[in-house]
């Protein structure tokens, strides 16, 4: 069994204060939580400060602990023998199998047994994994092929997303997570979907939405043009009247299928020609002597 | 595989009982009922969306060995960061992509009579 120096893993002097070690842990727990560090190694260094934290924390485990005395870390040590004896009936069939970590954990079960108690059933921890998805992959369905680290070795699952995920949205795959001890259940897998950004389309639940560019004569004329979709493209009507910013929704074209599909919004923007030619100048001119349209006037009494 | 897949959504507000609520939670059920002794969670409040947060907080509350308080208290502020970011891609989604910013001159106007 290799040794690991959990007082150096915690950057504390062998008799630090519990205090002190837990300032410690937290200290470098916030530098190397995988949610926002930077460093190379944050997850390893991580889990090596968690582990350390698990065993100094608590005075009993601490107390086995520093029985083992100082040594090299990475040194080849032997387990003491009345460790050897509590565990030979215990869970592990392979004593040489097991870690320090495993060992100290437990002798922190084993504890409440030696009081007259059965061990506390201990759930198995669950894995949270992050998973990208394509905006057509989120509407059509897809299965994911995922990477999971288990402390036995690696292993790729094969998850089945069905059609109509939203953005957030979490799969649990139940009792697919670490085995529970002593007659707890196993853990849970958390899949956490995330929607990749879609280059025409803005997402919110399941509900799409796309700038609809317009030219002013389409705006005021009403048009039919041609907008795709995620099931193909389709021929869209612009009522007459039409205003910069109005939401045109297409029923039942968003994300999902059947009666749970959201729907697709084209949000006007009326877009002028950056040059002119001389006629349409001139075309342009005629309809500005014309209209007697004032667009504030007419803003400013919708705001009334 | 996919038999025991559950799909939790986060805007789903469907009450949950407590042991299911408890699990997504990643709490043991003697805690939600401390967190409700505390005032931070209401008993109507037991449903996924807020099972879901209070999982994200459960999972800060192990690895900087935080109390259940200060979890409790921090599940509230990620409750609201999670309705403040729905809130933003909503706005988002429906804000023209393209915003052209353009500096003009002007000139000031004076009315006589």
């Amino acid at each position: 069994m290799k040794f690991k120096d959990y007082y150096a893993a915690l950057e504390v002097p062998r008799d630090a204060e519990a205090e002190a070690i837990k300032k410690a842990y937290r200290r470098l727990a916030r530098k190397y939580h995988p949610d926002v560090s930077k460093e190379p190694d944050a997850e390893a260094r991580f889990k090596e400060v968690n582990e350390a934290y698990d065993t100094l924390k608590d005075a009993e485990k601490r107390a086995a602990y520093d029985a083992l005395g100082q040594r090299r870390p990475g040194e080849e040590f032997e387990a003491p023998q009345d460790w050897r004896e509590h565990f030979a009936s215990g869970a592990f069939s392979g004593f040489e199998d097991v870690d320090l970590a495993d060992l100290l954990d437990a002798l922190g079960r084993h504890r409440g047994g030696a009081r007259g108690h059965a061990p506390r059933p201990r759930q198995g921890r669950d894995y949270d994994l992050a998973a990208a998805l394509s905006l057509e992959d989120a509407h059509r369905g897809t299965t994911l092929e995922l990477q999971l680290q288990r402390p036995e070795g690696p292993q790729t699952l094969h998850v089945t997303v069905p059609a109509g995920v939203t953005e957030g949205q979490k799969l649990r795959l139940r009792g697919k997570g670490a085995k529970g001890r002593d007659g707890g259940a196993d853990g849970d897998i958390y899949v956490h979907l995330q929607l990749l950004p879609h280059p025409r389309w803005r997402v919110d639940g399941k509900d799409l939405y796309f700038d609809l560019a317009l030219a002013p004569w389409e705006a005021a004329l009403g048009a039919q043009v041609e907008v795709p979709t995620l099931d193909g493209n389709v021929l869209l009507t612009i009522p007459p009247g039409t205003h910069s910013a109005r939401k045109l929704r297409l029923r039942g074209r968003g994300i999902g299928a059947g009666t749970d599909r959201g729907d697709m919004y084209g949000v006007v923007h009326i877009e002028v020609p950056p040059t002119l030619s001389a006629r349409e100048r001139e075309l342009f001119e005629a309809l500005a002597q014309e209209s007697r349209f004032d667009p504030r006037k007419q803003h400013a009494e919708a705001q009334r | 595989m996919t038999s025991a897949t559950k799909h939790l959504r986060p805007q789903d507000t469907t009450r949950l009982d407590l042991p299911e609520f408890a699990g997504t939670a990643g709490l043991p059920e003697s805690d939600i009922r401390e967190l409700i002794d505390y005032g931070l969670l209401a008993p109507q409040e037991l449903d996924t969306r807020t099972a879901l947060v209070l999982r994200e907080a459960a999972g800060l509350k192990k690895d900087f060995d935080l109390d259940l308080f200060t979890t409790g208290l921090l599940a509230g502020y990620l409750l609201r960061i999670e309705s403040l970011e729905s809130e933003l891609r909503r706005l988002r989604a429906e804000r023209p992509a393209r915003m052209v910013h353009t500096e003009v001159s002007f000139t000031s106007v004076t009315r006589t009579g």
